[in-house]
């Protein structure tokens, strides 16, 4: 239907009232809230009461869409917050403490996944050369449960510091490890394990006493031959 | 400070789309090493924007007319930076086009054009005015007035292609646009005049 049998003054009118609908409604389009139907109808007029109701349309969508905004800045805001949280826990989650004289500690609390096991035996391997250790403890007292995986994560850990020369102990196993391990037939026998991380420090703190008194001995040998 | 001086003191700005636009025309008109030297000329504060221009702020007219003499200064001669610059002018019209500005172009008729024309201008523009002059519209023919423009270089003949494609839009045939005032010796001249025709 066209507006060519309408008296061409009002055909006029109704055209450039469109227009200027469609001009708005582009605006909003293109993401422009801003925009508002300036009109000098009256307000009791059929189109001034349609331009009302298109203003009042944009309003609200420009407040939903301000609101949006906000949300969005606040969103972006916490996952900035969650990413710096996650880089602190993961720093904290792996300590590795120089215990003893040659001899490192690692306890594991929590689940163990593929990236955090990386950092772990990353900081495990970066701290036995530069603290040039001899035994490295890693106690699982805080792990409740372990899955083939996690057995596999240690293993790889196990293997990766004995390449650089050092001795890998695994404490605190408790009863349902021991047992769920035994179960899925995990072969631990390239780890040395203790019960308790006590146990493997007080090994260790011998063997290093033994190694010790071995020196000296050889020493006072060498004294008295000479 | 009002929000007139404000805008004032802003200096001339245009709506994001239109360099947005010019950043598509290069990207998919031009081989690697015409673009390459396009891009080349644009000065660091454009080039670093570009691909983040959102459609509807404002930015400074500079952005655009950075891009403008980047085209034109690619051609050899002023007829093909004359056509090279109609071209985008085109591409920039048929960006401008969406949805809703499709509906509109499809009902309005010349003469809402003609009527139009300075609210047309002054929804993309800040600077400068468009007037038309609708006393030959029984002839098929407007005379498009722009004023106020004066350093807005190469945008002369981007505009003429913007007119011509905007025409086409609304079921015009055979639309012819004729710039006066404009050659790439005067790049940026104060007004411009434009003399459409059509069928």
């Amino acid at each position: 239907m066209t507006l060519e049998k309408t008296d061409p003054k009002i055909a006029e009118t109704i055209l450039e009232h469109v227009a200027d609908i469609l001009l708005a409604l582009s605006d909003v389009g293109a993401g422009d809230y801003s925009t508002r139907l300036e009109t000098s109808l009256p307000d009791d007029h059929p189109l001034g009461t349609l331009y009302a109701g298109i203003n009042e349309m944009i309003a609200s969508l420009q407040s939903e869409q301000e609101r949006s905004a906000i949300y969005r800045r606040e969103l972006e805001e916490k996952l900035a917050t969650i990413e710096i949280q996650r880089a602190a826990i993961r720093d904290l989650s792996t300590p590795v403490m120089e215990v003893w004289d040659g001899v490192l500690c690692l306890p594991v609390v929590g689940a163990l996944d593929d990236e955090r096991s990386l950092d772990m035996t990353e900081s495990l391997l970066r701290a036995i050369v530069e603290k040039k250790a001899r035994t490295t403890i890693i106690d699982i007292t805080g792990i409740q449960v372990m899955d083939t995986g996690t057995a596999d994560h240690f293993l790889r850990m196990a293997r990766a510091v004995r390449l650089l020369g050092a001795t890998c102990v695994l404490t605190g196993i408790n009863p349902g490890i021991a047992q769920t391990l035994v179960q899925m037939a995990v072969d631990l026998s390239d780890l040395v394990t203790h019960r308790t991380l006590r146990d493997a420090l007080q090994e260790s703190v011998d063997t290093y006493d033994d190694d010790d008194d071995d020196a000296y001995s050889r020493d006072a040998q060498q004294r008295a031959l000479a | 400070m009002s929000a007139a001086e404000e805008r004032a003191a802003e200096g001339p700005m245009m709506r994001g789309y239109i360099v947005q636009s010019c950043v598509a025309h290069v990207d998919r008109r031009y081989e690697a090493t015409a673009k390459a030297r396009i891009y080349a000329a644009l000065p660091a504060d454009v080039r670093a924007r570009v691909g983040r221009y959102n459609d509807v702020e404002w930015v400074p007219r500079g952005h655009g007319a950075a891009f403008f003499r980047g085209i034109a200064l690619n051609e050899s001669g002023e007829d093909a930076a004359y056509r090279a610059l109609f071209d985008c002018g085109r591409s920039i019209a048929d960006a401008a086009t969406h949805t809703f500005m499709k509906l509109l172009l499809k009902i309005i008729t010349p003469a809402l054009f003609a009527k139009k024309a300075t609210d047309f201008w002054a929804r993309d523009h800040r600077g400068g005015q468009l007037v038309a002059d609708p006393s030959r519209l029984d002839e098929n023919r407007m005379l498009l007035h722009l004023t106020d423009v004066e350093g807005f270089d190469f945008m002369a003949p981007t505009a003429a292609g913007f007119f011509t494609c905007t025409f086409e839009a609304m079921g015009k045939t055979a639309v012819d646009c004729k710039v006066s005032g404009w050659s790439m010796v005067r790049p940026g001249p104060r007004d411009v005049t434009y003399d459409l025709s059509w069928k």
